[in-house]
């Protein structure tokens, strides 16, 4: 019986020897830093962890079991891990920082995670880094479609009927260019290659006479001159009828030319005096109608 | 002498000139400018020279303005033998036998003569031009030892331009003393022509001339009006400019752009309008324009009497002396044409 109790308590304390020296050593966690944002990730960002381990400090961390760079587990990519440590007294600080980035899109708001990670050492005393939740938000609209769907086609928008106005445009162009012709020619007292008509220049010196008798005697000299030019021959008072018979267009001035004949020879011959100021108007209105007669007015 | 009794001078004698003018009209039918341009030459005192075919009525028409004129009325037939001393002189056997000389045409009358019409003067020689030429300027000839004034006489001639044997061409000296050469012309009128055809009393020249009033001017005093009417009637600064352009253009037509169809204008004249030409173109001109009712000379009145008194005064140069009438006239009308009021000078 003492043998049975013997071999008993040896058993017992050779086992619990055993299992003195078989239990790994403990792993002490000093600190895991998860992300700030929950919520609100969106694809391509990184997210950051990372945990404070304190081990024995002749136990040594196996990094060949550490998650390799570059693993994606269900649209997570571990994009870098670092590793440091340092000794503090018996002990040995591990920290591992884990960088995460998503690649995962989704139409609407879903729910992923930082995966576990497993942590070795070489004692056997492992840890494992919980998996961390995160919402991931939706970029992209709930429902996809195909843009051509959504395409709304492209007319060419509806041109005004611009014909009427270009033509009534045209038209209007083409009665103020005349219209300002006419009144050039009528009105204008400088010369222009098509206006350089025997009353037309004479208009122009009577213009410049000053309104006395000297002004008064070259007026009937200048309108005397024009008669002669246009009539082709020296104009005199008994030729006013041939006159108007071979340019029928001065018909209508018969009466006046007469008049001014009447007057001018009274300036010119008998040195009668008259209204000077009132003479060179006179001059001036005959001169005018006749200039615009001579324009076929 | 006032000058009230100038306006009343002149009106009473633009009375008769124009009455003067009537009654001749009277039996000179379409000749009105004629009539017209023999008045102005009588008021001018100038001698006239009549140019005409035959048969148009140039004796009938002198014969008419004589007995209206008044005073002497002498008459000398041009023929190529007329010698100058029968114009002074002729001489005949008296009654008694014996040779006489008296006084010829010229003299005969004396003072009294007003008109000495020589009839085709261009067959008369050279020599009868002459004697003509001196007494149609002075007036006066030397005869019978003594002077015989001629105050009042005015020369009435013409010539027959259709025939040329035995005539003689007036020399140009003896043109120029006559104050007018004034064509005779066929009227167009065929109503004239009708009359001078069918009406008998155109048949009888001096009966017809009988009809016309005599003695409507007082001859003797024609002289001294003609004087009054000369300074009464003035020429303004502008004319005068006028009437020196015209007289320039005489001599140098083409320098006034004045042409002829057929000539060259530069080689035409020879000499142009004489100083005392154009004296006597204004004193014409002047009596126009007092027939007129005026006392200030117009264009008009040069432009009245230029023809008559300028055309037989220019010297052509010798190719165109055989023409020489028709292209004076036609000059004339052209530089009527082309020279105008006002002066070149003024115009330009």
């Amino acid at each position: 019986m003492k043998h049975i109790f013997l071999w008993w308590l040896t058993a017992c304390l050779t086992s619990g020897l055993a299992l003195a020296e078989a239990q790994p050593t403990t792993v002490q966690v000093v600190s895991v830093h998860n992300p700030a944002l929950y919520a609100g990730v969106q694809i391509g960002d990184v997210l950051q962890r990372s945990v404070k381990l304190a081990v024995a400090a002749n136990d040594q961390l196996v990094e060949n079991d550490l998650p390799l760079k570059g693993l994606q587990r269900n649209g997570v990519e571990l994009r870098q891990i670092q590793v440091e440590n340092q000794s503090q007294g018996s002990k040995k600080i591990y920290t591992l920082a884990f960088d995460y980035q998503v690649f995962a899109s989704s139409g609407k708001p879903v729910q992923l995670q930082l995966p576990v990670e497993k942590i070795t050492f070489s004692s056997g005393a492992t840890y494992e880094l919980p998996s961390w939740r995160f919402w991931l938000m939706a970029q992209l609209p709930d429902r996809l479609q195909k843009a051509k769907e959504s395409v709304i086609p492209q007319y060419r928008p509806p041109l005004l009927d611009t014909q009427t106005p270009q033509r009534m445009l045209v038209l209007s162009l083409v009665l103020a260019v005349v219209g300002s012709l006419v009144l050039l020619y009528r009105n204008a007292d400088w010369t222009l290659p098509m206006m350089k008509g025997h009353f037309a220049q004479a208009y122009r010196k009577l213009k410049k006479l000053p309104a006395n008798a000297a002004g008064q005697k070259q007026a009937a000299l200048i309108v005397q001159h024009a008669l002669n030019q246009r009539f082709g021959q020296q104009m005199l008072s008994n030729h006013v009828a041939e006159f108007v018979a071979q340019q029928p267009a001065f018909k209508p001035l018969e009466q006046e030319i007469h008049q001014f004949f009447a007057q001018a020879n009274a300036v010119l011959y008998a040195g009668q005096a008259t209204q000077a100021a009132a003479y060179l108007q006179q001059c001036k209105a005959l001169t005018r109608q006749l200039r615009d007669r001579e324009r076929g007015m | 002498m006032t000058s009230v009794s100038i306006e009343t001078q002149l009106t009473e004698w633009r009375d008769h000139a124009l009455t003067l003018e009537n009654e001749v009209k009277k039996v000179v039918v379409g000749q009105d400018k004629a009539i017209r341009a023999i008045n102005i030459a009588i008021f001018a005192r100038g001698h006239v020279l009549l140019e005409g075919g035959v048969g148009v009525g140039k004796t009938t028409l002198l014969q008419s303005i004589a007995r209206s004129l008044g005073g002497a009325y002498e008459r000398i037939e041009g023929t190529v033998d007329l010698m100058p001393n029968d114009l002074i002189y002729h001489t005949f056997l008296g009654e008694d036998g014996r040779p006489k000389v008296d006084e010829g045409p010229l003299l005969r009358a004396g003072e009294q003569l007003s008109v000495f019409f020589f009839n085709e003067i261009n067959r008369a020689r050279p020599q009868v031009h002459a004697l003509m030429l001196r007494v149609m300027a002075e007036r006066h000839v030397s005869a019978f030892k003594k002077e015989y004034r001629l105050p009042h006489m005015l020369v009435f001639a013409d010539r027959n331009q259709v025939e040329k044997n035995e005539t003689f061409e007036i020399p140009s000296a003896a043109r120029d003393r006559f104050m007018m050469e004034i064509p005779i012309e066929i009227p167009d009128d065929r109503a004239l022509r009708k009359a001078l055809m069918f009406d008998v009393k155109f048949q009888h020249a001096e009966r017809l001339t009988q009809e016309v009033s005599s003695g409507v001017l007082a001859y003797d005093k024609l002289n001294a009006f003609s004087d009054v009417l000369q300074s009464h009637i003035r020429a303004s600064d502008v004319l005068e400019d006028y009437a020196l352009d015209l007289w320039e253009a005489t001599q140098k037509p083409a320098a006034f752009g004045v042409q002829l169809e057929s000539v060259d204008v530069t080689r035409l004249i020879h000499t142009g309008a004489s100083p005392r030409g154009m004296g006597m173109l204004l004193k014409a001109a002047r009596v126009h324009a007092w027939l007129m009712n005026r006392d200030s000379l117009y264009p008009e009145d040069i432009h009245a009497v230029f023809h008559e008194i300028i055309a037989h005064r220019l010297v052509l140069n010798p190719m165109f002396e055989s023409r020489r009438t028709e292209l004076s006239r036609e000059l004339t009308n052209q530089i009527l044409a082309t020279v105008s009021v006002p002066a070149r000078a003024k115009a330009a």
